[in-house]
């Protein structure tokens, strides 16, 4: 909730994620006050949870942010185009053990991933059937990706750069499940109707 | 025009040769003539389990380096006379065949007999290209182990990769009172796994360990629980629809004495 600051590779990521109160905004504007020196002459990317970013909510912080000497706003995403920018390849068959497929995007697997096989994605994971294998969400650092499979027995899966192994227990009535980054460890939680978020 | 097939794996000792040698007579003793392929070069097995080692003159590598002729280096089963052998040179490794060598071969092998059944080393190496290349068919023998079923899907995506669609699977060595226990993987659990067709059940079997060693094959023998899996396997293979059945040790001529005459 509110508006958060992140330097993500080259560029500073202002997030604000659903209702943005007039107190959320002042202490944005006491963040960017102290920090002017990391501000200066960076490149920031403004990311909108939601569909569209009201005019004047947007107004307000390009405002603030016209203030800081040289910032360069390289773009505006909403949730609309961060779809549209981002990338994935669906892969419409079983991957067997040996099998492996790395992508700079997202990966959705219309099969299993069985035990032996390897999937690597820079973005999210999504198998539509067992995950037995080994999966790398987020391989190029990216701590919010994720792995979503409809029926998770996965040997070891990893997100950026936290490993987690399987505990090795076997499931009966297996539920889709998504894994995630929690407070440094990996957390596997049921996938509930209609989403996260 | 004969059909080539394949027995293969990934994992050694599951059974391979023991199902070609059963399944190829099997067809035999149906009026099919059949050649049996050893592409084991360098450790031969199909002979010894056939019980015709003491009778090799030539095999496949002196077929094909030209120093024997085709049929020169076959050798007829007495008990089955549709039955043929080519076998493995013991000698020399898998590098003296190539993938278009066994092709040749098989094409040659085709114009007499109805099935070639290609026995496959162990392995993803060159010795596995040779026997698969000329397939039209694949069939994968794999137990309810991990290990095997691990490899078994290595095999399968091999396969795919070298665009035979054909592949079937048989799980061999089923013990149903360990899978029953829930000790054993069941064969639904595999298939779960693998997700290619099912062309056979083979129950483990003492039978099979007196047959391999004294080089008969088993499907004579009524009371072999495998035996008569394999009988099925071949009937599958002619393309009758006979349904998966799980004979039972107990199965035995007493046994089915006893039911015969409605006595329990």
């Amino acid at each position: 909730m509110g508006i958060t600051v992140k330097g993500e590779r080259n560029y500073l990521i202002i997030k604000i994620d659903g209702e943005v109160g007039e107190d959320d905004i002042e202490n944005f504007k006491t963040q960017l006050d102290r920090n002017k020196n990391f501000f200066r002459r960076g490149k920031v990317l403004i990311k909108y949870s939601g569909e569209s970013i009201p005019s004047s909510l947007l107004n307000r912080i390009i405002t603030l942010l016209s203030d800081i000497e040289d910032v360069n706003i390289i773009g505006v995403f909403t949730e609309n185009t961060m779809q549209n920018e981002s990338s994935a390849i669906v892969i419409k068959r079983t991957l067997r053990s040996g099998q492996s497929i790395s992508y700079n995007g997202d990966v959705v697997i219309v099969g299993d991933v069985n035990a032996g096989a390897e999937v690597v994605a820079e973005g999210d994971i999504i198998v539509l059937g067992a995950l037995r294998g080994l999966a790398h969400a987020g391989a190029m650092g990216d701590r919010d990706a994720t792995i979503y499979a409809m029926e998770f027995s996965p040997v070891q899966i990893r997100i950026a750069d936290v490993i987690a192994r399987s505990a090795g227990e076997v499931k009966n009535n297996p539920v889709p499940e998504i894994a995630r980054i929690k407070d440094n460890g990996i957390i596997i939680e049921s996938f509930p109707h209609g989403g996260i978020r | 025009m004969g059909k080539t097939i394949v027995i293969t794996s990934g994992k050694g000792g599951v059974g391979k040769t023991t199902a070609v040698a059963n399944i190829g007579s099997a067809l035999a003793s149906m009026d099919q003539k059949v050649v049996l392929v050893d592409a084991d070069i360098g450790l031969r097995n199909l002979d010894v389990v056939l019980g015709l080692e003491n009778r090799i003159v030539y095999d496949i590598v002196d077929v094909v380096e030209g120093r024997a002729k085709l049929r020169q280096a076959l050798i007829k089963d007495k008990r089955f006379p549709n039955l043929c052998l080519l076998p493995a040179a013991q000698t020399r490794d898998k590098e003296a065949v190539s993938p278009e060598d066994m092709i040749r071969l098989c094409r040659d092998l085709r114009e007499e007999f109805d099935f070639i059944i290609i026995d496959s080393p162990a392995g993803i190496e060159r010795g596995f290209k040779n026997a698969v290349t000329p397939a039209d068919l694949a069939i994968i023998v794999t137990t309810p182990e991990v290990s095997a079923v691990r490899d078994a899907d290595r095999i399968v995506g091999l396969l795919e990769a070298m665009e035979k669609e054909e592949s079937k699977l048989i799980v061999n060595r089923v013990r149903t009172k360990l899978v029953s226990r829930g000790d054993m993987l069941s064969v639904e659990d595999v298939l779960d796994i693998l997700s290619i067709d099912l062309i056979g059940v083979i129950p483990e079997d003492e039978h099979i360990i007196i047959s391999t060693n004294r080089g008969e094959p088993l499907i004579n023998n009524n009371s072999a629980p495998a035996g008569r899996s394999f009988l099925d396997i071949a009937r599958r293979i002619l393309g009758e629809d006979v349904p998966i059945n799980m004979y039972t040790e107990d199965e035995n001529l007493f046994t089915r004495l006893k039911r015969l005459i409605g006595w329990r």
